[in-house]
């Protein structure tokens, strides 16, 4: 079941973030690691990707460069300090946010807790 | 993998155009076309390799996976502030070209400074022949953030006595290349003050100098530089030691 979400809803950081936080990667390699992470869970129009991507730099939670990979100069992301920082903050609101909302529908509370 | 070479075609080229039309900070565009695009030729290479498809086919699914470029390019262009952008983008310019004048400014300075240290030795203007007495007496006068040294003391044969000195400046004002070298009041051991007739001195961070003092008695043995002005003061004596010939 594929969830068509546009990628600017409230959970995207915290995906991009916790992406980057293990590896640098260009836009469409985060496309595809997310695709094959989520075994297509996610399915949203690519370009919509860059906008949060430049709305991360802006915050400085992450920081572009250029490389050359495949013989082609690309725009790699990286996470910065205050990225990693802003990472472990939504990623404890996420826990509080699913842990409450398991609870409000019965589910099995344990699975992510 | 092949290595791809940057081809796009019409619809490519203007769905990438439709995005950046929305960004209104000019400057901000050719990075966005360049991601863009470098998304797109990778989609198409995977849609051609791994699903089979055509070059146009693959083109078209790689179009339609990226949205609507009109929502692409407005949610862009709220993250490319024209306001913001442009200010940091003409500050940037302001700040390099000030750094530029600074530098230029400073570069004759440095020059001079680099000259004088090499090649400027006042001292070698008056003949050694002329020489009666001299001394080296080494002083160093600090005034403020100015250090003057008193290197060499010359008395030649016309009775004129050359006061050499080196000096340089602790704070950076020196770097404006203007420097007055204070000597202070210049007198014998009797209290006799005499003035400096003429001198030379180069300008930089670093500068060599001589005063001299026309028609000074050849009987006194001392030279005595003498401040006392708004609270900073130095008193240096000077033996100038007995004189070789007088003739």
């Amino acid at each position: 079941m594929a969830i068509n979400k546009g990628l600017i809803g409230g959970s995207t950081p915290l995906l991009l973030l916790s992406l980057l936080e293990s590896q640098d990667c260009y836009g469409y390699e985060i496309i595809k690691i997310l695709e094959e992470r989520s075994d297509n869970t996610f399915s949203f129009k690519e370009g919509t990707l860059y906008p949060v991507l430049h709305k991360l730099e802006n915050e400085g939670y992450i920081r572009s460069y250029y490389k050359e990979s495949d013989g082609r100069k690309r725009r790699y992301y990286t996470i910065t300090k205050k990225g990693v920082k802003q990472l472990a903050e939504e990623k404890a609101q996420w826990e509080r946010f699913s842990f409450a909302v398991n609870k409000v529908i019965g589910g099995e509370v344990n699975a992510i807790a | 993998m092949p290595s791809p070479k940057r081809q796009e075609s019409s619809s490519t080229r203007e769905s990438i155009k439709k995005v950046v039309k929305r960004v209104h900070f000019i400057p901000d565009r050719y990075e966005i076309e360049q991601e863009l695009a470098g998304h797109i030729e990778d989609s198409v290479l995977f849609l051609q390799e791994e699903e089979g498809l055509s070059q146009q086919e693959a083109e078209k699914a790689a179009l339609e996976r990226m949205g609507d470029p009109d929502e692409i390019g407005i949610a862009l262009n709220r993250q490319h502030n024209p306001v913001l952008g442009y200010i940091w983008y003409f500050s940037r310019i302001v700040l390099v070209l000030l750094c530029v004048i600074v530098v230029l400014q400073f570069i004759p300075v440095l020059l001079l400074s680099g000259w004088t240290i090499l090649f400027e030795h006042p001292i070698r203007d008056i003949p050694k022949e002329a020489y009666v007495r001299h001394v080296e007496p080494n002083e160093l006068i600090k005034l403020d953030n100015r250090r003057i040294r008193i290197t060499d003391v010359v008395q030649t044969k016309d009775g004129t006595l050359h006061v050499l000195y080196s000096s340089y400046n602790l704070s950076f004002s020196g770097l404006h290349g203007w420097s007055f070298n204070n000597l202070g009041e210049l007198k014998d051991e009797d209290g006799e003050i005499y003035f400096t007739g003429s001198g030379r001195s180069t300008a930089g961070l670093y500068t060599r100098g001589r005063r001299s003092i026309k028609d000074f008695p050849f009987d006194k043995e001392k030279l005595i530089l003498e401040y006392d002005y708004a609270g900073r003061c130095f008193k240096v004596e000077i033996p100038l030691g007995k004189v070789a010939y007088n003739d």
